[in-house]
């Protein structure tokens, strides 16, 4: 068994998302800023007619990095019917990991990931973070509507 | 390669079970039909590439059917359509990477380049659009593929869950179609021919509730058909009660309907109303058809059933010199599978003669266990040739003949004097109808050969109607660039005058698609009749409904929220503004009142008008209250018009005296602003004594509106031209502040000001001039100005939604898209309004 994954970065870390839940991948369009969002939406954007709103990960989890903007990417997810945007560091690689290699989430997750993350997948020395997007947007609908 | 072969005639048999005609839906033609299909899917058991799970289901459902109805026929239909174009591999390959990859458009390309700078701005929107566009597509359907194959192969027996959407729209229809024809009914008596169309629809109802399990519709319908059968045989005659009841029923079915549809089990008790057509029906209350009593002895044509079609048909069999016999069969007591013997018994039969019927079901036969069972068999054989056969089954006890009576259909003779009159009198009046108290009329739906399009699709197809349209904007400019650096080129005025083809392609594709979003508002009238009618029977008023325009189109949006407004102007209409008998003839009017509705074109906006001939509105009282109220002062002079018009305010109803349909002070205020949410005015009309007249426009489509885009900051957004009032360029120095709050002299009057740059904490713009741009916007009788950085102009801008995740943010009614292809969000007047008035008040 393995998975497959599309893996990418924000800051200095490596998270990788299930390829089956990726749409597509598209360079940074302009995007509208929307007032009064949640501070984590990054805007929206306009996908072939579509308005649909972008996510800034990196604003979500708190990591202050800045990153290269040139290498900047939205990950289009697909979660139930509802198209999202992620918008990420850089798109690392498509990884094919073998289930061994994935270890659980270590016991004392902090901070704003915890509770999204899969498990913590091994590359060589490389480590990267397998995060379950689709919880992290499904909460972010819930909050939505609960506000 | 067998299994190929029986796949296309499986595909064949699929067409001839298309082209039947819904007349045609049993017979010998269908049986034979039937029982090719069934000699098809035995030959595609176990073969390889058949998707058991499917086979068998589609096997469950064809069991041994020996009829259809349209519901079955559909879903027969759609079974073999799914087994067909899904075989299924036994083994699903794992997927392959690098597949997947080439089915992620962007990703080798984010790949490839994330070492490497980027070269250009980014192509976001950029020619492999159409590419990226389809292999998007492809992945989604390999996904949804994956998901459905692992449903299917979870599902064991018929899965009705898959055709309760299909159900449930069919089922609405059936229902509407009940209501009207019993109105028709009621106003033309009961022609045979309504009678039977009557009986039909609520059989239709029942048999595919029954598929559904949903017992309750069934009951009712059931007992429905009974009285329809009774009117049918003469047994009783129409009256007010007997239409009054019937369209209980329909009502029933339709809120059961809704329960289902809201994710409800549909299984609400229906035996109050059950209790009541038994109580029509002379009867004592007799168990639910769907509850498995032990079958008792019963006289024959109590046990079966039969619905008009299979009447004919013993009727016809035994005219064809076959003998129709009730069997009934006995199993052993200690029986393992009587289903499966039951079944057996069914199917040997077949071959000696014609099963026409089970009693219980077959379906249920199949389900549970029952000691007994009837049947009805059509043979020409010799009785004990047939139990021979019967008896071959193991495990039966004992088998029992009985002579089926067929009772006479009584053929009732259609007085053609009398329909020929009533063509005539509808001729004559259009599609008005003089109506008896409490009685109405419904609009003849004009029946065009139509494609049921889900709403969705229309507007992805409008999104990529838009998207053209960008892309068209920029060929343009393109062209515009190269005739400034190559003027001598012949190539570029070709290019030119393409582009100025394409645009007006583009333009009637825009028209096109437009027109398919519209809807004849007759599907808004429709209801309407049955509202007046009832209305009129519970006031004791004679109330004449007329119509006109039902024709005129609208977009749906529109057309699904107008009705509740018009709803309650027609109960004003009724309640408060039509007089009883009595008052009118004082008056010197006729007793019946006149209400009339009608829909017009008129430019881009459609008019409906709604009047009655009824007493008016007493302007005096509408202002006494205004003023008690203190809507209006002492002093203030209001033309009558003007004073007509005070009944939008909020809490002023002029009712005496609350009735249970209207006059609550709920009323037009909040008609008025649904309107006017929908873009829409209106404006009334009264003549104390001789009627009222309500005046509303509504503009075609809300897809599509004006709306005036401004700069705030770097920003661009829109304001729908239907709130805009002006717009005025004034000196920064004239903005007061008063309170803490920031107004302008305008002509007089305080007006209440924002900055949109401040309200939405946007980044300053760098404009250094001493006069502002102000756009006034209203809302109800508010008004607000809104500061921006600039004015670009008017535009007509396709909305759209800002979907789920943002459709909260307060301030903003949804999103378009630019010409350079940008979001643009649309400002809501009304929030931004009602926000600094709820501010202010603090």
């Amino acid at each position: 068994m393995e998975e497959h994954l599309v893996t990418f970065k924000l800051g200095s870390e490596e998270f990788g998302v299930d390829i089956m839940q990726v749409q597509e991948i598209i360079k940074i369009p302009p995007i509208t800023l929307v007032p009064r969002a949640p501070k984590f939406v990054e805007g929206v954007i306009n996908l072939r007619g579509n308005v649909i709103p972008v996510i800034n990960l990196k604003r979500r989890f708190e990591i202050a990095n800045p990153g290269d903007s040139e290498n900047f990417r939205i990950i289009v997810i697909q979660v139930q019917g509802r198209t999202t945007g992620i918008m990420v560091d850089q798109v690392v690689e498509v990884l094919h990991l073998p289930v061994e290699d994935i270890e659980p989430p270590p016991p004392v997750t902090s901070g704003n990931e915890s509770g999204y993350i899969r498990g913590v997948g091994k590359v060589g020395e490389r480590l990267v973070v397998l995060l379950e997007v689709d919880k992290i947007i499904e909460k972010d609908y819930a909050e939505r509507k609960a506000g | 390669m067998e299994q190929q072969g029986s796949l296309v005639k499986l595909t064949e048999l699929k067409e001839k079970l298309g082209n039947l005609p819904e007349e045609g839906l049993v017979g010998p033609k269908v049986q034979a039909l039937l029982s090719e299909l069934r000699n098809i899917l035995a030959g595609l058991e176990s073969a390889p590439g058949v998707d058991q799970a499917r086979l068998t289901n589609l096997n469950t459902f064809v069991g041994s059917r020996q009829s259809l109805d349209p519901m079955v026929k559909k879903v027969l239909m759609g079974l073999i359509d799914k087994l067909v174009n899904n075989p299924v591999s036994s083994a699903k390959p794992a997927p392959n990477i690098n597949e997947l990859m080439g089915k992620i458009p962007g990703l080798k390309e984010a790949l490839s380049d994330t070492a490497a700078p980027m070269d250009s701005a980014p192509d976001w929107a950029g020619m492999s659009k159409q590419e990226s566009d389809h292999a998007g597509a492809e992945a989604e359907a390999v996904v949804e593929q994956a998901g459905k194959e692992t449903a299917a192969a979870e599902s064991v027996g018929f899965d009705t869950k898959e055709f309760l959407g299909f159900f449930l729209q069919e089922s609405a229809e059936q229902v509407e179609k009940l209501s009207n024809d019993l109105l028709e009914l009621e106003r033309n008596g009961a022609r045979l021919d309504l009678v039977n169309d009557l009986f039909r629809t609520a059989h239709t109802l029942k048999g595919a509730s029954g598929t559904m399990g949903y017992s309750g519709i069934v009951k009712i319908t059931h007992l429905a058909e009974d009285v329809l059968d009774g009117l049918r045989q003469g047994k009783c005659q129409v009256s007010a009660a007997l239409v009054d009841l019937l369209l209980s029923v329909a009502d029933r079915v339709k809120s059961i309907l809704a329960d289902i549809q809201n994710g409800g089990e549909g299984n609400s008790d229906v035996s109050a109303l059950a209790g009541k057509l038994e109580a029509f029906l002379g009867k004592t209350p007799v168990p639910d058809v769907l509850s498995k009593p032990g079958l008792e002895r019963q006289k024959a044509d109590g046990v079966f059933d039969l619905d008009e079609k299979e009447m004919s048909q013993i009727k016809e069999l035994s005219q064809a010199g076959h003998k129709i016999f009730d069997v009934a069969v006995r199993f052993n007591a200690k029986i393992l599978m009587p289903s499966v013997r039951a079944v057996m018994v069914v199917r040997r039969l077949e071959k000696y003669g014609r099963v026409l019927k089970t009693s219980p079901s077959t379906e249920e036969l199949r389900q549970d266990s029952h000691a007994e069972f009837h049947l009805l068999l059509a043979t020409d054989k010799d009785l004990n040739t047939v139990e021979k056969v019967i008896l071959q089954v193991s495990e039966i006890e004992g088998v029992e003949f009985e002579q089926f009576e067929t009772v006479e259909i009584p053929v009732q003779v259609i007085d053609v004097a009398e329909v020929v009159r009533l063509q005539d009198q509808s001729n004559e009046f259009g599609s008005t109808q003089a109506l008896r108290p409490g009685t109405a009329a419904v609009p003849t739906g004009v029946k065009n050969q139509t494609i049921r399009v889900p709403a969705e699709k229309l507007d992805d197809l409008l999104n990529l109607v838009g998207e053209l349209v960008i892309a068209r904007t920029r060929l343009v400019s393109v062209g515009d660039e190269l005739k400034m650096s190559l003027p001598q080129d012949q190539l570029i005025n070709s290019l030119n005058e393409t582009t100025v083809y394409l645009g007006r392609l583009m333009n009637e594709l825009q028209e096109s698609v437009m027109a398919m979003r519209m809807v004849p508002i007759g599907s808004v009238f429709s209801r309407f009749p049955r509202l007046i009618r009832d209305l009129a029977r519970k006031t004791n008023k004679e109330v004449e409904f007329l119509w006109f325009g039902e024709e005129t189109e609208l977009d749906k949006t529109i057309i699904q929220e107008i009705g509740d407004p018009l709803m309650h102007i027609l109960r004003n209409c009724v309640d408060h503004g039509i007089e009883t008998p009595a008052e009118r003839v004082a008056a010197g009017k006729p007793p019946t009142g006149k209400v009339t509705i009608e829909a017009f074109h008129e430019g881009s906006h459609i008019i409906v008008t709604v009047s009655d001939d009824g007493r008016g509105i007493d302007i005096t009282a509408v202002r006494a209250k205004a003023l008690a109220k203190g809507f209006i002062a002492q002093n203030e002079e209001l033309s009558d018009k003007e004073a007509a018009n005070l009944i939008f305010l909020p809490g002023l109803s002029t009712a005496s005296q609350v009735t249970d349909v209207s006059g609550r002070g709920v009323g037009m205020d909040v008609v008025k602003r649904s309107l006017v949410n929908l873009g829409g005015m209106i404006d009334i009309e009264t003549n104390q004594g001789k009627g009222t007249t309500m005046i509303i426009r509504l503009p075609l489509t809300l897809a599509i509106i004006q709306a005036l885009l401004v700069d705030v900051g770097s920003e661009v957004y829109a304001v729908p031209l239907a709130s805009v009032l002006e717009t005025l360029r004034i000196p920064k120095e004239d903005l007061k502040s008063v309170g803490g709050r920031a107004v302008i002299q305008l002509r007089g009057s305080t007006l209440p000001l924002i900055s949109l740059q401040e309200h939405f904490d946007l980044a300053p713009g760098n404009s250094e001039e001493d006069i502002v741009y102000m756009v006034v916007v209203g809302f109800g009788e508010r008004r607000l100005g809104l500061v921006v950085d600039g004015l670009q102009g008017q535009q007509e801008i396709v909305i759209k939604s800002l979907g789920d995740f943002l459709g909260t943010v307060q301030g903003f009614s949804g999103a378009t898209i630019g010409g350079d292809g940008k979001v643009i969000l649309i400002l809501d007047a009304g929030s931004l309004i009602n926000d600094t008035f709820a501010v202010n008040r603090i």
